[in-house]
């Protein structure tokens, strides 16, 4: 059937119910409404285990294990926040999270952030072996190197004569193991930054005879700064949301990181016959709402990071 | 189930203890007996449940020692295909009987001394006999079948809805992006908490809409469920980005093309969208593939170290340390690599025959 033809049926056939439909206001709000349904659904799916953990970290013990449950808390309270912070081992583990995750992320622009310039600016033999070797290792499987890790970690300190400070048990430990994989992704990423920038800007400064590190330090840095900010998030966020490594080198309470922590919480309110779900819960929202906050600031920024290299690869 | 102990020289209240026992419906005959036989540790027989005993771990000078177990269908009419389990655990009928060797596992023996005090003592010999777990490959398998199918499709529902013009894209985009913010560890505890079975919303909320029609025990009954769940909430919203991103650089002008020769919308999605969506597909499926085989977070923290709960990674990180067979856990490691690389094989080549 040729077009040309359907085309003269359509302008002869009178206008249905459903056109008609569609052309007035309120119609079209009512076809709408299935879709703005499922915008909503979709938003408190995503949001509800979020609210259900603030819910019971402001809802008091008496009220929180009583049936039928209730959606909102009728008497708010602190209590359990008040709880959280109190325990000496919780407020360590968020120190001890913010001084890995920090050093991680601090290492980890500054080694990356050489790493591309040299590999987005420079020509030189192996680079893109250099490069897809970069790439290999940020979708290599953590646990597969563990017992490699463990191993050095647990034996390392002692070369030669000399021995070091042990790393089994220390944040030292984690720092090195986090780097493993936020490297690779902080250069990668970076030097695709790097690779963007237009070579008139480094030329003109070397004509003006700045020398290279003065171009990386004064002109190129300055220019990826949004970058970055980016990958230095992301680096932050995995190093602060790591477990697998923390509960293998880490057997001390004093040194355990904040996902360790909530892992083995138990807070002292509880007694012997419920498990303290308020105060875990308010921790779990004191750890997390600064994640949350960080990414919503900086969400436009972090999905570009996360989807340049998987759409175009 | 959990077996319980005494070492009578850490009992302070003698009496305390006594009625302690008796709450957790201890034989009060073994409970005489232990107590008034003057030794200094004392097993009391038989198995009690984990519930009965928890009111007591915290007083001094018992001692409890968990019992691994298996969990099975309750429902009768899955009970039938599933079979069922005679109280010590034995398969009696269903696929139970028929996959027992899969999924039972073997417990280990190890040698152990105990000193006067009941305390264990490191024995020099270790592991006599090493416990095998039950069907770890298999249940990470299956995890990863079960939460990379419903994250795709979730994800690619979530993408077309986003993905069309409406105020507040923006924040919707945000919105997608809280859970996968959220660590793992955290969101296990958050769903551990919602999944609880007295005081559970998902309970409540299923009972409320006669989904189910009494409250369940998530994590014992439907363990691969709960697990999953936690998976899908937090990566669902992640896959829909990614391809909500793919969807983006599709150009309009085939859209408008298509529309003039009259092809509806699902023709368009078929046709333009999915094709065209390919590259960001493939590349979601094989991220989420890899994350989904090297699972530990959300086992670990739901189930700890008990066998037939073990993910791929959650049995070799308790070979490497709690075990300390550095060796054998290296082997593991690389099986582990083979059955991931062996995945994105597949994938790519799956792919690259179709494109042909």
């Amino acid at each position: 059937m040729s077009t040309a033809a359907e085309a003269t049926r359509a302008t002869v056939r009178p206008v249905s119910r459903s056109v008609r439909l569609r052309r007035s206001p309120l119609g079209r709000a009512l076809l709408r409404l299935p879709f703005w349904l499922l915008i909503v659904a979709i938003a408190v799916y995503a949001l509800f285990p979020f609210y259900w953990a603030l819910r019971s970290a402001i809802t008091p013990d008496s009220e929180l294990f009583t049936t039928p449950i209730t959606y909102f808390p009728s008497h708010p309270t602190w209590a359990h926040f008040h709880d959280a912070l109190s325990q000496s081992y919780f407020r360590r583990a968020l120190l001890n999270s913010t001084i890995v995750a920090g050093s991680v992320t601090a290492l980890s622009l500054a080694v990356g952030s050489l790493a591309a310039y040299a590999l987005g600016r420079f020509r030189f033999r192996g680079k893109s072996f250099v490069l897809y070797l970069m790439l290999s290792m940020t979708i290599f499987p953590q646990i597969a190197i563990l017992g490699a890790l463990y191993t050095m970690i647990s034996g390392f300190h002692i070369v030669g004569p000399v021995h070091f400070p042990k790393l089994y048990d220390s944040l030292f430990a984690l720092i090195f193991s986090y780097l493993i994989f936020t490297l690779p992704f902080t250069i990668w990423v970076l030097t695709s930054f790097m690779r963007a920038l237009p070579a008139d800007l480094e030329e003109a400064a070397y004509v003006d005879g700045a020398t290279p590190l003065q171009v990386f330090w004064k002109v190129l840095l300055p220019l990826i700064a949004p970058g970055l900010v980016t990958t230095g998030l992301l680096a932050f966020i995995a190093a602060w949301n790591e477990y697998l490594y923390a509960v293998s080198f880490i057997q001390s309470p004093s040194h355990y990181t904040v996902p360790v922590a909530i892992a083995t919480f138990s807070g002292s309110s509880g007694n012997a016959f419920q498990f303290p779900w308020g105060t875990v819960m308010a921790a779990t929202i004191i750890v997390t709402l600064p994640l949350i906050a960080a990414t919503l600031i900086l969400q436009r920024r972090i999905l570009a990071g996360l989807t340049a290299g998987a759409v175009k690869g | 189930m959990t077996r319980v102990a005494v070492a009578l020289p850490e009992v302070r209240d003698t009496g305390l203890v006594i009625r302690a026992l008796q709450r957790a419906r201890v034989d009060p005959d073994a409970v005489h007996a232990a107590i008034s036989r003057r030794r200094r540790w004392i097993d009391l027989p038989g198995l009690y449940s984990t519930a009965d005993v928890a009111s007591i771990s915290k007083l001094g000078g018992i001692h409890l020692t968990p019992v691994l177990e298996r969990v099975y269908a309750n429902s009768s009419s899955v009970r039938r295909i599933i079979g069922s389990l005679d109280g010590s655990g034995n398969a009696l009928d269903g696929l139970e009987l028929s996959l027992d060797t899969v999924l039972r596992g073997d417990s280990g023996k190890v040698k152990l001394a105990r000193d006067r005090d009941g305390r264990a003592l490191d024995s020099p010999d270790g592991w006599s006999d090493q416990p095998r777990a039950g069907a770890t490959v298999v249940l990470t398998i299956k995890f990863t079948a079960i939460t990379v199918s419903i994250e795709f499709l979730l994800g690619l529902t979530i993408a077309l809805v986003v993905n069309s013009h409406f105020k507040g894209r923006g924040i919707m985009r945000a919105i997608m992006l809280v859970p996968w913010a959220i660590p793992t560890v955290v969101a296990a505890k958050m769903w551990l908490w919602m999944l609880d079975d007295t005081y559970g919303v998902i309970n409540d909320l299923f009972v409320r809409t006669h989904l189910i029609s009494h409250n369940q025990s998530w994590i014992v009954q439907h363990p691969l469920v709960a697990v999953s769940a936690v998976d899908i909430w937090k990566t669902a919203p992640f896959v829909a980005l990614l391809l909500l991103a793919g969807m983006q650089v599709i150009p309009n002008d085939l859209y408008e093309a298509a529309s003039v020769d009259g092809a509806n919308q699902l023709q368009q999605f078929w046709r333009i969208t999915l094709p065209l969506l390919r590259p960001a597909i493939l590349v979601a499926l094989i991220f989420r593939t890899l994350d989904a085989l090297r699972v530990f977070d959300v086992f670990q923290v739901f189930f700890g170290y008990r066998l037939g709960s073990q993910s791929m990674a959650v049995y070799n990180q308790s070979v490497i340390t709690q075990d300390g067979h550095v060796g054998y856990g290296s082997a593991v490691s690389v099986a582990i690599f083979l059955i991931i690389s062996l995945f994105v094989v597949i994938y790519v080549t799956v792919v690259r025959v179709s494109d042909e």
